[in-house]
């Protein structure tokens, strides 16, 4: 089913938690919206489920105007982030609650809806796990009977809020893969709220960016990073340093050197060049050309190493990585050369 | 699971305890004192209670009870509980499901208006229903024109209590209810339960045991209610005293073993509610103060 939100606003007391939000999801998609807490991406998924009224703007399913559609008319299934198991049931009957309350000509039998809460925990590899008490279970047994729950009611749309939020590292990871591939054999069309940058890049087909409550950006995975829209979605989007530099007659003047950067969207005038910690390269020592500065610290990451220099020219730190095999050490000298760069106009 | 997070909790309560932890003798001393206290304010009394009863042996304790008037006052306060309980639970739960649930204008106002009967003495929550109804009050003359009795009859004996109990549902379920949030609810929504339907099968088992634990409490105080009843009775032997004000009326007389013998009952009600309240604490502690036990 598409969905589409069209000039969504809306308002909570006096801050505007979304202002004039339209973006289209095609069916089958798995979407994610990305943002930092605050933005307005849990209030947006809300209001696609019904949850809240928006102020303004119309939310389509399919060719359907559902804005004035209650919840329950909606028909989408929603994972809450701390899943909202009902506790006095079993996992069976929470999963099976979805049929069980239906108007009584659209209610399965009691053996078709016991056949089909088995089905959707085996899917939800908890088979066997019917009889237990949400208490009974781990986080991540947690969120698949809440998945189970949301499916069984053969949503249109899948809406879930944070769904790895409460999970450790480890059970995360499983999840996420193991959701993808769920996705891939239901091809649920599926919405999915996050503030983890990674979780959205690797799970999701595309990926939307909101910022106080603007749609900053929505494409692939690969066109809000290599791409960034705004100069939030770069920095926010992956690690970014970013220095003050000057843009003057087609060229990047930064600390007294002239960079080769495309600044064909750039006016004149004041500008921030945001880097990547991939776009520069380290060389050890004071040899010389590209931008000088002293090792102000260095960090292990899961990768390799990520060196700190504070530039001589600027006095701003900027990040890099670096190889761990290359020997470098607090207050070494060294010198930054910049390979790419993504200019942004200075906001101040 | 389970033993890990019983380690955490020993640990953490063994932490705190090398932290505060007082010299033997200090320890010693303010329990004596908490004990003795205990003791001389609340366990004497209640003994003097049982004892005083059976002062003249079990039969004259138990022809008390054959008296007409005090059979009369025992139907009448489990008719006024039998009353004023289930209209303050259906009202306590409309509350605070209200109040936890919406937002509205003037919500804390309602919630310091169900406190109201805690704060105001229960005389005076009589005497308003006096000034309102009684022969001289604001509604008075139209209710003798009606023939309509609630001053010093039963009908202002229930409204008395009902006042009085007011608050004993409502204030254990709001903080529970606010505590718990609005998720469970909206996930039944969304899987298309209606808004009674999700109230009935997720709101009020999540406070089942919180509910049942305010019902006792407003139970207690409905048949132990003195002052606001006292005020709207009128004290018409037979008619419309209930137990505490029977008991008063003994004592009045020098009856002390019937006064003792009824007072004793009430005792024993006061006994069973502790009982219940411990049971439930020990057993559903968690679902009653709203933590999970996750």
């Amino acid at each position: 089913m598409d969905i589409r939100v069209a000039g969504i606003s809306k308002d909570f007391g006096a801050s505007p938690a979304l202002r004039d939000v339209s973006l289209e999801i095609k069916a089958g998609e798995l979407v994610a919206l990305l943002g930092p807490s605050g933005s307005g991406k849990t209030t947006l998924l809300r209001v696609i489920a019904g949850l809240e009224r928006p102020a303004s703007g119309h939310v389509y399913f399919g060719a359907t105007d559902a804005t004035r559609l209650s919840v329950q008319e909606r028909q989408v299934g929603f994972v809450f982030q701390h899943y909202a198991l009902f506790k006095h049931m079993t996992v069976a009957e929470n999963v099976g609650y979805g049929l069980r309350v239906r108007p009584r000509d659209r209610r399965p039998s009691r053996a078709a809806i016991r056949q089909r809460v088995a089905e959707l925990l085996d899917l939800v590899q908890l088979g066997g796990l019917g009889g237990r008490y949400p208490a009974q279970l781990s986080g991540g047994q947690r969120q698949r009977v809440a998945l189970a729950r949301a499916l069984a009611v053969e949503p249109r749309v899948l809406l879930l809020d944070e769904p790895f939020g409460a999970l450790d590292a480890k059970v995360r990871k499983d999840l996420r893969r193991w959701l993808r591939e769920l996705h891939g054999r239901t091809g649920h069309t599926t919405i999915f709220v996050t503030h983890d940058q990674d979780e959205a890049l690797e799970l999701a087909d595309r990926v939307a960016i909101l910022n106080n409550g603007r749609l900053e950006q929505i494409g692939t995975p690969d066109q809000v990073y290599d791409a960034p829209a705004s100069a939030f979605v770069m920095s926010f989007v992956g690690d970014t340093t970013s220095l003050p530099a000057i843009v003057d007659g087609g060229r990047v003047r930064l600390g007294g050197l002239s960079l080769d950067v495309d600044v064909a969207a750039s006016k004149d005038g004041p500008a921030q060049l945001y880097l990547r910690p991939a776009d520069v390269v380290l060389t050890p020592g004071d040899c010389g050309g590209g931008l000088a500065g002293t090792v102000a610290g260095i960090r292990r990451t899961v990768a390799g190493r990520r060196a700190e220099l504070t530039l001589d020219a600027t006095g701003t730190r900027v990040e890099i990585e670096v190889p761990p095999q290359q020997a470098l050490s607090v207050g070494d000298r060294a010198a930054v050369h910049i390979v790419r760069g993504t200019l942004f106009e200075d906001r101040a | 699971m389970v033993d890990a997070a019983f380690e955490r909790r020993s640990g953490s309560a063994a932490g705190v305890a090398d932290a505060t932890t007082e010299r033997r003798t200090t320890r010693v001393a303010a329990t004596l004192v908490a004990v003795a206290f205990l003791a001389f304010f609340l366990l004497l009394p209640l003994a003097v209670v049982f004892v005083e009863a059976f002062r003249k042996g079990v039969d004259v304790y138990l022809a008390a009870f054959g008296e007409p008037d005090a059979q009369a006052a025992i139907r009448l306060t489990l008719l006024v509980a039998a009353i004023a309980v289930p209209l303050n639970l259906v009202f306590g739960v409309a509350a605070s499901w209200a109040i936890a649930k919406f937002e509205f204008a003037g919500k804390s106002f309602l919630i310091t208006l169900i406190d109201l009967p805690f704060s105001v003495s229960p005389v005076v929550s009589g005497l308003v229903y006096v000034l309102l109804f009684g022969a001289q009050g604001l509604l008075g003359p139209w209710l003798l024109e009606h023939d309509i009795r609630i001053v010093f009859a039963v009908p202002g004996i229930v409204l008395a209590t009902v006042f009085v109990t007011f608050p004993f549902v409502a204030r254990e379920l709001i903080p529970l209810m606010q505590e718990q949030g609005n998720s469970d609810e909206e996930a039944a929504m969304t899987l298309g339960a209606g808004g009674l339907r999700a109230f009935l099968t997720v709101t009020l088992p999540n406070v089942r045991w919180a509910l049942l634990y305010g019902v006792l409490l407003c139970n207690a105080r409905a048949m132990g209610e003195f002052g606001a009843v006292s005020v709207v009775s009128g004290h018409i032997r037979g008619l419309t005293n209930t137990m505490p004000l029977h008991v008063e009326i003994l004592y009045n007389e020098y009856n002390f073993v019937a006064a003792f013998a009824v007072a004793s009952l009430l005792a024993l009600l006061a006994l069973l509610t502790l009982v219940g309240k411990s049971i439930l604490e020990w057993r559903f502690g968690d679902a009653i103060s709203g933590r999970t036990a996750h």
